[in-house]
């Protein structure tokens, strides 16, 4: 794994979620760059490698999301696990799997961050925000994913061999 | 494949672990050189995406709202013409609450504010926190539980202020960035009063970037077009600050209390600059 390729990337990744990515927002729901290059890198790379991202990206993430801190480090660590979990088990086509691990993956990662924030005792409203909330920032994330993940895999194209790197 | 997932398995341990450890420290603060070094490093990056984003959310705010210009800008014309009326009333009624004030001797209501500009340079990124970062800390002088406001621009003929509204108050403090809960954040709750029938409630945020007034009393008066202020009970908010205006009430004869939704005074989503007031010290909670 390519520690530098990994820090630069979710760190850049976590100025533009903070920045660019509010205004990118449909009726009300922005999308998650953050999760989606996990969500990418665990599919280029293995779901090792995707966990160590998840790691990182969801300590960036924490410094800035206003939920309690490790909360988004286990949300996407998660998410990359069950990405590899799918990829081994449901999905193996080249197209499907980036949307569906997209789609699933954000309704993970939101329900993880809804539990999350009502164990530390914020009010959740499960109902609006699983039909307000989690699917139509599913649909915008797997929308975005193809251009995330062909980013991505050209990415690690041209700093790794093209092969996954057992950890 | 077994022993891949096997792998997969401990990392993720591993995670857990680490964000276990993450939030313990965390929570004693022992995170915050960390934080405040990040903060100053990406500080200029997200100066100038943020400049940039502005630009790009007016492009993407323009088509959407396309359709719609027509009946807004008829709206906004009755709306103008509605607040210049009000306005002016207030004005008589803010003189003539100054010349009462000094004849009877009374110290000033509202005390002058010393207002800190400050850039919102990032916002949560995820959907379900509402809060900013800004390009002010700790070297500006601001601290932790500050309120947050917006200021209209002064007209250039010298007329007095429009009122200040609330955006909400700082949260965490760094050397070079705050980070600030918006009023419209599900955790963030305000104490407030209607402003024509003095009802007290409890204004906190809900979805969709609105606000709900909660407890406010059966048989108090509030309606359709109310505007909402702080009431400055708590000792969290000056007294007297818009909050936003009543779009709807819920009343049950046999519930306790009413509810009413309240659209914010400000537009969370089009912040670029906000006004930190640094001479009001929140009452610290016992």
């Amino acid at each position: 794994m390519n520690l530098s390729l990994a820090l630069v990337s979710l760190v850049l990744a976590t100025a533009l979620d903070t920045t660019i990515a509010p205004h990118l927002s449909l009726i009300g729901i922005r999308p998650d760059l953050v999760l989606l290059i996990v969500v990418a890198t665990s599919i280029v790379r293995g779901g090792e490698e995707g966990i160590v991202w998840g790691i990182l990206g969801g300590f960036l993430l924490d410094l800035y999301s206003g939920v309690p801190f490790g909360l988004s480090i286990v949300a996407l660590a998660i998410t990359a696990y069950l990405t590899k979990v799918g990829e081994d088990n449901l999905f193996s086509h080249v197209l499907v799997l980036p949307l569906a691990a997209a789609f699933v993956g954000t309704v993970v990662y939101d329900l993880i961050l809804m539990a999350g924030l009502q164990a530390a005792g914020r009010p959740i409203d499960w109902g609006e925000g699983l039909l307000h909330v989690v699917v139509p920032s599913a649909f915008l994330n797997a929308i975005l994913m193809p251009v995330v993940y062909v980013i991505v895999r050209q990415l690690h194209h041209w700093v790794h061999r093209p092969v996954r790197v057992k950890m | 494949m077994n022993g891949s997932r096997g792998r997969a398995g401990l990392w993720l341990i591993l995670a857990i672990v680490v964000a276990l450890i993450a939030l313990g420290l965390h929570s004693r603060g022992f995170l915050q050189p960390v934080e405040a070094m990040l903060s100053q490093l990406l500080l200029p990056v997200q100066a100038g995406l943020s400049r940039a984003a502005a630009g790009l959310g007016d492009m993407v705010a323009f088509w959407q709202e396309l359709g719609n210009l027509r009946q807004e800008n008829r709206q906004l014309r009755e709306e103008n013409e509605r607040l210049r009326a009000w306005y002016i009333q207030l004005l008589e009624a803010a003189n003539e609450n100054r010349t009462l004030r000094e004849q009877l001797g009374f110290r000033q209501a509202f005390p002058s504010y010393d207002l800190l500009p400050a850039e919102v340079i990032g916002k949560t990124p995820n959907n379900f926190a509402t809060q900013l970062t800004v390009a002010k800390g700790s070297n500006d002088g601001v601290q932790e539980g500050a309120v947050v406001v917006f200021s209209p621009p002064a007209s250039s003929q010298g007329e007095a202020s429009p009122p200040l509204a609330v955006i909400g108050r700082v949260i965490a403090v760094s050397p070079a960035t705050s980070r600030i809960l918006l009023v419209t954040d599900p955790s963030s709750s305000v104490n407030g009063l209607v402003q024509g029938s003095r009802a007290l409630g409890v204004v906190s945020g809900s979805r969709g970037g609105r606000l709900t007034m909660r407890y406010i009393p059966q048989g108090e008066s509030i309606s359709v077009g109310d505007l909402i202020l702080t009431s400055g009970l708590g000792g969290n908010f000056p007294r007297g600050l818009p909050l936003g205006t009543v779009i709807s009430v819920r009343q049950k004869d046999i519930e306790l209390f009413q509810e009413a939704e309240v659209l914010p005074a400000v537009n969370m989503d089009r912040l670029e600059i906000v006004f930190i007031i640094r001479n009001f010290i929140p009452t610290p909670a016992e």
